[in-house]
């Protein structure tokens, strides 16, 4: 009954406004507390928008790309819409090349991670080379694109895993894997 | 696309990744917008006042992470000195083979300097070598020298051993020879039998140094005539009369004036006089020894 019906705009807008909270509070999480492995740290939002374009689609994890930018450029004092225009960039590639691979293959979280990686610090690169400085390109893949797309994709798999876990049970599936 | 049956639109599955692109495409030039804004400066107080309020959170948080992040320096830190004491532990390791090696260098070195003392002081030509092995049986007082036949020693040669201040002393008898090794018949054996003779201010007294290990003794000295004078503290060395005297060495080639020992009891038996001798060098705590290959006349 209450799921068939139509939500309420107010229950939207606080559904929305949790999220934004939740995501907020990872992005300054992630800014202040996030461990820097070879001068980087793991870019979790990042992670955690592409494994929800993979699971739920790139539509519904626009809309975390869009609180979780906006998060970040408040948390790291960066223009506003910056991270957002990158984020929904790594969520649109990656949703939207991956979009027919099975959520049961495990192949897709790491290979949506790369993919959504490059397009995201591909689009960062070149706003920041626009909006700040000209950036070389050589180099900003070296030592900011290649550690930081590891740092990601080492624990993809298993937040991967257990999103789709935790989809799944909210649905009700039954999970199957494809190897 | 259209139901067939019941004549109206079909609902594309919601995981279908075209069905929402409106609103990406909605987020995406609002991003756009917002970055336009903010870099024309047009989003105002706007964007200083939600910093203001996210401040406190994020020195908090920075707080907490400069803690953790301190439990995880130490982390780190404590696997770096893992290391460190790890390659320290091999370093020490190497240290220790070299400093043994040093030692026995040292001792190398010491050995050829109290060679070449005794060789300087007296007419021998030595050999000096490890004693390799002692006999495992209380039956025999024999050990075995690191050196043979190629080094030029031969059965009946004196072996030389030296203790602490003590002058070099004989120890015993070279009895079989092989290339690299010979075994030695120590003087305290009770087989063991070297002629001697003892320094009394201007008078020789000669006998024969037996030895006394299995008896529960060392050596004594025999067959000193009654009116000799003997007293403690006298000195015995070889008498080199050994192979003359037909003992159980007919081979014994010990030269005269080699230090044994020094007359500690005396006893009269008879006619003759027998007299308990204190070596200068215990032959069971030698481990390094000479061979006295030859002697300059």
């Amino acid at each position: 009954m209450g799921s068939a019906q139509p939500r309420r705009i107010e229950e939207r807008v606080i559904r929305e406004l949790w999220l934004a909270l939740v995501l907020l509070g990872l992005a300054l999480g992630q800014a202040a507390l996030m461990p820097h492995l070879l001068g980087l740290a793991p870019n979790l939002l990042l992670l955690l928008t592409i494994c929800q374009a993979l699971i739920a689609g790139p539509a519904n994890a626009a809309r975390w790309a869009f609180y979780a930018g906006l998060a970040l450029d408040l948390s790291a004092d960066t223009a506003l819409g910056l991270h957002a225009l990158a984020l929904l960039a790594a969520v649109l590639v990656a949703g939207l090349i991956l979009a027919r691979w099975s959520r049961g293959n495990w192949l897709l979280p790491l290979v949506g991670v790369v993919l959504g990686s490059l397009a995201y610090h591909t689009l960062l690169a070149l706003l920041t080379g626009l909006l700040v400085a000209p950036i070389s390109p050589r180099v900003y893949a070296l030592v900011v694109v290649l550690p930081a797309t590891i740092l990601v994709l080492v624990p993809a798999l298993p937040l991967f895993l257990v999103m789709r876990w935790v989809e799944r049970r909210r649905r009700g599936e039954v999970p199957f894997d494809v190897y | 696309m259209r139901d067939s049956l019941r004549n109206r639109p079909i609902k594309l599955p919601r995981s279908s990744p075209y069905r929402s692109l409106t609103l990406v495409v909605a987020l995406v030039l609002l991003a756009l917008l917002l970055l336009v804004l903010d870099q024309a400066g047009m989003l105002g107080a706007v964007r200083p006042q939600i910093q203001s309020l996210l401040t406190p959170i994020m020195r908090l948080l920075r707080q907490v992470g400069d803690s953790v992040g301190g439990v995880s320096q130490g982390l780190t830190e404590v696997t770096q000195l893992r290391a460190r004491v790890a390659a320290l532990e091999a370093e020490n390791s190497q240290l220790k083979a070299g400093n043994l090696q040093l030692q026995e260098l040292q001792l190398q070195l010491t050995r050829l300097e109290a060679q070449l003392r005794i060789e300087k002081e007296r007419p021998w030509k030595l050999f000096g070598a490890d004693i390799s092995a002692r006999t495992p049986d209380g039956g025999r007082r024999v050990v075995l020298l690191a050196a043979g036949s190629e080094q030029g020693v031969k059965p009946g040669m004196a072996v030389l051993g030296k203790e602490g201040s003590s002058p070099p002393a004989l120890i015993g008898v070279v009895e079989n020879v092989g290339p690299r090794s010979s075994s030695v018949l120590l003087i305290t054996d009770f087989s063991s039998a070297v002629s001697a003779q003892v320094y009394h201010k201007d008078i020789i007294a000669s006998g024969v140094v037996q030895g006394q290990w299995q008896v529960g003794s060392r050596l004594k000295l025999e067959g000193i005539e009654r009116a000799e004078p003997l007293v403690a503290g006298d000195v015995l060395v070889t008498a080199g009369l050994t192979a003359r005297m037909d003992l159980a060495l007919p081979r014994a080639a010990i030269p005269k004036d080699i230090p044994i020992g020094t007359i500690e009891t005396i006893q009269v038996d008879g006619h003759s006089q027998r007299a308990d001798v204190r070596p200068y060098v215990d032959p069971d705590r030698v481990s390094y020894a000479w061979v006295l290959l030859s002697q300059d006349e």
